[in-house]
């Protein structure tokens, strides 16, 4: 899935970093691009709005850290995974929404 | 106690990108416990789904265990079921399903879900929660359970309901009791519940129908709509759509950056909106609406309206109680008021049709268009009517006798006044700094640059007062059994 994306589009560097590091199980590495890139394109939004974003991204950093944890455990669990992937994407989604 | 009754299976699967093969293993074990009335279940799995079922007249409590295994090596996979426990023991009060995985790291396993089918008696209480895995209830007396990473669905529960959920969908189904759902990145649909629901979302939609108990629905970034609420509701929202239909019992709904839509209630409904429009129709009830960036379009209100915006088109059709309506940026537009109606804009024009009661419009820059209804106003009551209670700034409230029944006033632009043939009525009319411009015989008179007129029109009747500072006065004819409104 994650290659099917790359392939899917030429990403920005944050993107494609990220990208590498979530295909690589670096999943928390990847959030951290992903939230230094939303950082940066959220920084000059007004505060009412930006407030959604903020809460948005931390509820997906949550989830990043919980499942990928839960991973380590049951590997092939498929909830931890598919919600893992779930909050990745909706990252990706407020980046590129940010990024209009 | 518990015992294996399923025979392994142990499979062979070249693993993905992996030189090595990946063995799995399928196997199903047994577990029960007796349970007597009075007794709870508490089910705490972590990694896994929980399939729960109640039967009727049940005096045991029965766990089918469906381990899913994948690893390196068949020792690996031995070694972990070997240590992994179901616990399934009666105490005192309750029943209590656990499952206990092996602790650390087990690199060698790439799989270690365990789903657990579970059949309890039917009156039950349940208390259960998973971590990593569905949720799927029929049948139980009372459930509280907790599943954040998984969807839920729950159906047929005797008693209440209370959920605390994440990720994943929410259903919900028939339930005599109330429900209580705490949610955030799923979709959570509600249906049929006999009792009162609070229902909590940040990221997803709530939708819920037939609730026959108040309604309390919140949400952060997702949209609501609840169709057929017998007990009433609260709703509140913050960036995303609402839209509520069939309500009996009052309504009160809250949003900030979207839409508001209401429709078919019974009962009084409040809808306070900052950016985003509001449509609100078939009010059996008195209406409040407070927006202040969007359209405001209200139509079939039998109570009293009362709408106070500010940046947006105000339209208005067919209220059959008094109306207040405030504006300040933007058009509004009245087509039907059975009651008295009370006007105010500042930047915007107000045209007024089929207002039956008594009439109070003061606008500052935007025009006044007021048609008189065919056959004039209804009688004017003995006492001042409440919508048109409060004085204008500055002035002292007139007496119930020398007030007009129709009062147009505008500042700095237009008042357009319509007199449909066969209506009368006795017109008072006064422009500081304009011009009158009449299609009737009127006594006029100039001083400086002020003109006033006064007469009876059509035979007199009602008395209608026009007040112009800085433009024109205009008292139009209009044809006989004309509404004002325009023809398709």
């Amino acid at each position: 899935m994650v290659t099917a994306r790359l392939e899917r589009v030429k990403l920005p560097e944050p993107l494609m970093r990220a990208e590498d590091l979530y295909a690589s199980g670096r999943y928390l590495e990847a959030a951290g691009v992903l939230n230094a890139a939303i950082e940066r394109s959220s920084s000059q939004m007004p505060e009412r709005v930006r407030s959604v974003y903020v809460e948005r991204n931390a509820l997906a950093d949550a989830t990043i850290a919980e499942c990928s944890m839960a991973l380590l455990h049951d590997p092939g669990n498929a909830n931890a995974r598919k919600f893992l992937d779930e909050a990745y994407e909706s990252k990706v989604e407020l980046l590129r929404s940010l990024a209009g | 106690m518990w015992w294996c009754v399923g025979v392994g299976l142990w499979m062979r699967f070249p693993s993905q990108g992996v030189a090595q093969p990946v063995l799995e293993h399928q196997e199903v074990t047994e577990h029960h416990a007796p349970w007597e009335p009075g007794k709870r279940v508490v089910i705490r799995h972590s990694y896994g789904a929980i399939r729960l079922r109640a039967v009727e007249e049940g005096t045991t409590v029965s766990v089918r265990a469906h381990h899913q295994l994948a690893g390196m090596t068949r020792q690996a996979i031995q070694a972990y079921l070997h240590a992994f426990r179901i616990n399934v023991q009666a105490f005192d009060d309750r029943v209590e399903v656990v499952t206990i995985r092996p602790t650390g790291e087990h690199k060698l396993l790439n799989q270690t879900t365990v789903d657990l089918d579970v059949v309890v008696p039917a009156e039950v209480l349940v208390d259960l929660s998973t971590r990593f895995g569905d949720l799927d209830v029929q049948g139980v007396g009372e459930l509280k359970a907790t599943a954040p990473f998984g969807a839920i669905s729950v159906r047929s529960v005797a008693g209440n309901v209370t959920l605390e959920g994440k990720h994943g969908k929410v259903q919900i189904h028939d339930v005599r009791g109330d429900v209580r759902v705490t949610h955030s990145l799923g979709d959570v649909e509600v249906t049929r519940v006999e009792g009162s629901l609070v229902a909590r979302n940040q990221f997803a939609q709530i939708r819920a129908q037939g609730i026959r108990g108040r309604a309390v629905v919140e949400n952060r970034s997702g949209p609501i709509t609840l169709v057929n609420l017998s007990g009433g509701a609260e709703v509140t929202c913050q960036h995303a759509q609402v839209a509520v239909s069939r309500v009996t019992g009052d309504l009160q709904v809250t949003n900030r950056d979207e839409s508001v839509a209401v429709a078919d209630v019974q009962g009084t409904v409040v809808v306070v909106n900052a950016n985003g429009p509001v449509k609100a129709r078939d009010i059996n009830g008195d209406l409040k609406v407070d927006s202040r960036f969007g359209t405001v379009e209200v139509s079939q209100v039998r109570g009293k309206l009362t709408v106070e915006h500010s940046n947006g088109e105000l339209s208005v059709r067919n209220v059959k109680g008094p109306a207040v309506l405030t504006n300040s940026h933007g058009l509004v537009q009245v087509d039907g008021v059975e009651g008295d109606c009370r006007i105010r804009n500042e930047f915007g024009a107000v045209t007024v049709r089929m207002v039956l009661g008594r009439l109070d419009v003061l606008n500052a820059w935007g025009l006044v268009q007021a048609d008189l209804p065919p056959g004039g106003v209804r009688p004017a009551g003995s006492a001042k009517p409440a919508a048109l209670a409060a004085p204008k700034n500055g002035e002292t409230e007139a007496t119930p006798e020398d007030a007009p029944a129709w009062y147009l006033e505008t500042n700095h632009n237009n008042v357009i006044l319509g007199v449909p043939s066969g209506t009368g009525c006795t017109l008072s009319v006064e422009a500081n700094s304009g011009l009158i411009d009449a299609q009737f015989p009127l006594m006029k008179q100039r001083v400086g640059s002020k003109e006033a007129a006064h007469g009876d029109v059509q035979g007199g009747g009602m008395k209608v007062d026009v007040k112009v500072d800085l433009g024109m006065a205009q008292i139009q004819k209009r044809p006989a059994g004309s509404t004002g409104r325009q023809r398709k």
